[in-house]
């Protein structure tokens, strides 16, 4: 079911016309994964219009994001400062809480009811911009760490996609929608209804080939699984 | 053991860092004959930066005698950015669900002085290592450069690399860009093949043994 879910979410955010949207876009991923919050936070954007270069948006009550204003978190939140630079998601409960000022901002954000348990993925773009995202739920620890494994390949793609948006969106075109002439041809086989086996012994590949083919044309095409690849790209008449 | 190293927190491990870099110097320049850059008997080059994700196989001894390179294809990599004439015209590698794998090598000296079966093992540890900071991240696939030798030898543990184009000649040396797919069951074949133990424990979130190292 989650599956479903997902792939109307990741319609929702190739198609997400302005901010407001987006918000609302958040909340329902919020909501139908069972996350307390989610954040996402674009650094250094290449848009005019924007101030720094930021466009941060979260599902955070009004209260927290006050609290953290007022008290000037933004200069020792260990999720921002630690999470920005690495290519593997941060876990929260990495993260050393030893210091006095990082164990109370967590007491606090516990208390303003932020989740128990956190992952941030850091993702680094062309243009030499940055972005987070972060989600946080109430889990058990075995829970959250079958629910990490599981999701975190949607999230990866949820914010790339989001990521993609909010760039379009300001006025950037971030990417030509290219296929390859390899994505393309695997694309026209799976809309015949070949399958990945199939496919490759026609053009002479393996099966495992085939399929990060049809991943990767998948991600061109912002799409959320193969068949929503193919529908996509017949739809803007590439194959 | 594999130790993981974030490029953002180089400066925290800069002994097994430096190691590294002097290995990277020993084995693409001395041994290879790549065109790469050394400073100080160190080998580095642009994408060294805080966006990466170093994998080390130290010894007990703290002699780090294997290391790659990850990068997200999301941002600048050298399949793209490099070696773009590897890949088949029009293809681009930009996907926030595959990694690419640069600068992988093994102290062959080191290797070669012990069982035969050394350079699989730590071939196959890097890899396993590779594999599960991989999975836990939500990535699918690694893509990556290497040479025949070393298609050969990640063949040999296991990994089944699929060449993504025709070998091509790179400053002499037959250079290929290739993939393979990241999972449990690729992992757990590539621990059994290259004879490393079995994972006892469930895995941790990645990050906390680079801390701890």
């Amino acid at each position: 079911m989650l599956k479903d879910i997902f792939h109307e979410l990741a319609n929702d955010a190739a198609s997400i016309t302005s901010r407001g949207e987006g918000d609302l876009y958040l909340a329902k991923t919020a909501k139908r994964y069972g996350l307390t919050n989610i954040t996402y936070l674009g650094i250094n954007i290449p848009v005019k219009g924007l101030e720094n270069g930021v466009y941060a948006t979260t599902t955070y009550s009004q209260d927290w994001q006050a609290r953290y204003a007022s008290r000037d978190y933004l200069r020792i939140d260990p999720v921002i400062n630690r999470g920005l630079q690495r290519i593997i998601p941060l876990d929260w409960a990495d993260i050393d809480r030893s210091t006095k000022s990082v164990a109370q901002f967590f007491g606090e954000a516990r208390e303003f009811g932020v989740g128990s348990q956190g992952l941030t993925i850091p993702m680094r773009g062309v243009h030499g911009e940055t972005a987070l995202l972060s989600i946080n739920a109430d889990y058990r620890d075995t829970e959250w760490r079958k629910f990490r494994l599981e999701f975190a390949r949607d999230f990866q793609l949820i914010s790339y996609y989001f990521h993609d948006n909010v760039l379009n969106r300001e006025g950037y075109a971030f990417q030509t929608r290219m296929l390859s002439e390899r994505q393309k041809e695997v694309l026209k086989w799976a809309a015949s209804g070949k399958t990945e086996w199939e496919t490759g012994s026609i053009m002479a590949l393996s099966a495992r080939t085939v399929k990060y083919h049809l991943s990767a044309a998948m991600v061109a095409l912002r799409a959320v699984n193969k068949v929503h690849a193919v529908a996509r790209a017949v739809r803007l008449g590439l194959i | 053991m594999i130790v993981l190293v974030h490029g953002s927190e180089r400066a925290q491990h800069c002994g097994l860092m430096d190691q590294m870099h002097e290995l990277r110097a020993r084995v693409f320049k001395d041994r290879l004959g790549w065109a790469v850059s050394v400073e100080n008997g160190r080998e580095r080059d642009r994408f060294d930066d805080n966006w990466t994700l170093y994998i080390l196989s130290v010894t007990a001894e703290g002699k780090v005698v294997g290391c790659l390179r990850a990068l997200q294809t999301t941002g600048p990599h050298m399949l793209s950015d490099v070696f773009s004439n590897l890949l088949p015209p029009g293809h681009l590698i930009r996907s926030p669900l595959v990694w690419e794998s640069t600068r992988f090598c093994v102290d062959t000296e080191y290797a070669k002085d012990r069982t035969t079966n050394e350079l699989s093992r730590i071939t196959g540890e890097l890899v396993a290592g590779l594999g599960d900071a991989a999975v836990a991240s939500g990535i699918e696939h690694i893509v990556s450069v290497y040479d025949l030798r070393m298609e050969r030898i990640l063949r040999r543990i296991g990994c089944d690399v699929e060449r993504l184009a025709p070998p091509k000649d790179f400053g002499g040396i037959l250079t290929i860009a290739g993939l393979f797919e990241v999972n449990e069951t690729v992992v757990a074949r590539v621990r059994r093949i290259s004879g490393l133990p079995e994972l006892t424990v469930e895995p941790e979130s990645p990050g906390r043994r680079g801390l701890a190292a």
